[in-house]
């Protein structure tokens, strides 16, 4: 067994540099980064099975309008296109902010996960205003099986958005006060992961949800 | 070990602690760009299908499906640096398995789902078997909902020419009001013919009446005609009987008569007529002769009944109602419908009753209280 050519390195989920730990076993435990950084892989991914959950019940829900409001009538597609716009900018800048923290400049990376912190909080106002829209024409969650489906989703990934913006607000605190130390890198991977998962299931909602409601 | 793997192992213990790489950062760069302009494009594309007739519209769906699905890939490969390469084999593990479980989850609801819907009957029918059980356990009460009135059909209570036309489209009616009349020669002859039996037996009643009288006064002094007056008293109670009986009978008949009217059961607009003067029509027909729009003031009960109080109720009667959000009230309304559900011992029963207060709102549940049969 020639070493070079052998050996593979569990590479941490998410990181985009090649990793630190010697695979198989050898070289003993993985390092903290890998096992924090699959822990959370782990989490996500539960994360993604929870809200296909959702994403069942509102595929058979679509059409339980009740007699009241539908998709085609509610949605306003621009707002959607706007809204992804935001999502995909933050997760571009996102990963901005991970590769300036890979190269350990406190400034970029600052600069990075605030404009992603600003095109999320874009994001989530733009929801929260076609929510309160909804619920002011009479279409809120209560109105029919497909709205209660709908709020459920979509008001479920929202939530997700602002605990990813509390936690962004957090990290930028930290990395201003402790710099780059291994577990905020640790962390600052983890909410890395966070915000692309978050963009991961906008596109299926933007998609199953908005698209297809009003294509159907 | 060589040295390679030494220097493996040294990184392996300062975890996150990577040396900076000053020209790789533009290449990182690069490779998040390039999965936002793709990522950028896919959902572009996505929009533009949507509001196209570029494709067939079925296959929109599939379409826009495949487009997340490529654009979830270009998240995952550029944005989360997911590889198939040896390195990553545990985490690429973990998604598949993850996705696993996604596709059961989505793909078993919507399976059972579809197969459930096809399965289930229509509405009345999935209501009956409540109320048949209800009924088994003794209840004879009709249970529904309070909805909105929808147009109301107006048929006919008895066969014959119609005569006259009272309604017409767009007319505005009150609860009551005659909208046709139906020429029931039978019914009229019906009444003549009890007026006429009422007539007979009143004068029958006064010819003994006044017999008895005489044949009292003669038995004031010949006590041998004593038999005659009790005789002709027994034959005056008998004619008062038969007065009784055929006064009932042309009650009865003028009933009859009565329903020859076709009134407007509730307050409301005519959206259509159906008939013509001198048309013969048929008693309780499928085709009514107006159909009503009952104005906002009106609602509607509709529920079922256990099948053995439902032969109380009969289309065209008065029929009182609690609903269960309004204790202590009881409204009033007549009955429009009583039909047979197929296949459950249940008949559904549909009530139109007036709501000027608007206190009975869509959606409340409300019985009708049959009285306790044996």
């Amino acid at each position: 067994m020639t070493a070079t050519a052998t050996v593979t390195l569990p590479r941490a989920p998410g990181l985009h540099a090649t990793a630190e730990a010697p695979g198989h076993g050898e070289g003993g435990p993985a390092s903290t980064l890998v096992i924090v950084a699959y822990g959370f892989w782990i989490f996500l991914i539960s994360d993604i099975v929870m809200f296909s959950a959702f994403f069942a019940a509102h595929a058979v829900l679509q059409t339980a309008t009740d007699g009241g409001p539908t998709g085609r009538e509610l949605f306003d597609l621009r707002r959607v296109a706007i809204e992804t716009a935001c999502l995909l900018l933050s997760s571009f800048t996102c990963g901005l902010s991970a590769l300036a923290a890979e190269a350990r400049r406190v400034t970029w990376t600052q600069a990075a996960l605030f404009v992603t912190g600003l095109l999320g909080v874009a994001f989530l106002f733009l929801e929260m205003h076609e929510f309160a829209a909804m619920i002011a024409a009479g279409a809120g969650p209560q109105r029919s099986a497909f709205l209660s489906s709908f709020f459920a989703l979509v008001g479920c990934h929202g939530a997700h958005v602002s605990v990813g913006l509390l936690w962004l607000g957090t990290m930028m605190a930290q990395l201003y006060v402790k710099g780059f130390r291994a577990d905020i890198q640790r962390r600052l991977l983890c909410f890395n992961m966070f915000w692309h998962m978050l963009d991961i299931v906008w596109v299926a909602i933007f998609t199953l949800v908005y698209l297809v409601g009003v294509a159907r | 070990m060589t040295a390679n793997h030494q220097k493996l192992m040294a990184l392996d213990a300062v975890p996150g602690a990577e040396e900076t790489r000053g020209e790789d950062l533009w290449q990182g760069a690069q490779g998040y760009l390039l999965g936002l302009v793709l990522s950028a494009l896919l959902t572009a594309l996505a929009f533009f299908f949507t509001g196209s007739d570029w494709l067939w519209g079925p296959s929109i769906p599939v379409a826009l499906s495949v487009l997340a699905v490529a654009q979830i890939g270009v998240h995952l490969a550029f944005f989360l640096h997911l590889t198939t390469a040896p390195d990553s084999v545990n985490n690429s593990l973990a998604l598949a398995f993850g996705t696993l479980i996604v596709a059961l989850v989505i793909g078993g609801t919507l399976w059972i789902m579809y197969h459930m819907n096809l399965n289930m009957p229509p509405m009345t029918q999935m209501a009956a078997p409540a109320v048949t059980a209800a009924g088994a356990m003794g209840s004879q009460n009709a249970t529904g909902v309070i909805e909105a009135a929808s147009p109301t059909p107006v048929a006919a209570k008895v066969g014959g020419v119609v005569r006259s036309i009272d309604c017409d489209v767009g007319s505005r009616v009150r609860r009551g009001q005659l909208c046709a009349t139906i020429d029931a020669p039978t019914l009229a002859q019906a009444v003549a013919q009890s007026e006429g039996a009422l007539r007979a037996a009143q004068m029958r009643m006064a010819q003994d009446q006044a017999a008895l009288a005489a044949a009292q006064a003669r038995a004031a002094h010949r006590p041998a005609a004593k038999g005659r007056v009790d005789t002709l008293r027994q034959a005056l109670s008998s004619d008062q009987r038969g007065a009784t009986a055929a006064q009932q009978e042309l009650d009865a008949a003028k009933a009859r008569l009565e329903d020859a009217k076709v009134v407007a059961p509730t307050d409301g607009v005519v959206l259509a007529r159906n008939v013509e003067p001198g048309q013969a029509v048929a008693a309780n027909s499928q085709h009514p002769l107006f159909l009503l729009a009952p104005d906002a003031t009106t609602v509607v009960f509709r529920g079922f009944a256990p099948g053995s109080a439902a032969a109380a109720l009969k289309a065209g009667e008065k029929v009182v109602f609690t609903v269960d959000q309004l204790q202590g009230e009881t409204f009033e309304g007549e009955i429009i419908r009583v039909a047979a559900v197929q296949g459950a011992a249940v008949a559904e029963v549909v009530v139109l009753a007036p709501n000027p207060r608007a206190a009975m709102k869509p959606g409340m549940k409300a019985t009708i209280r049959m009285p306790a049969s044996n």
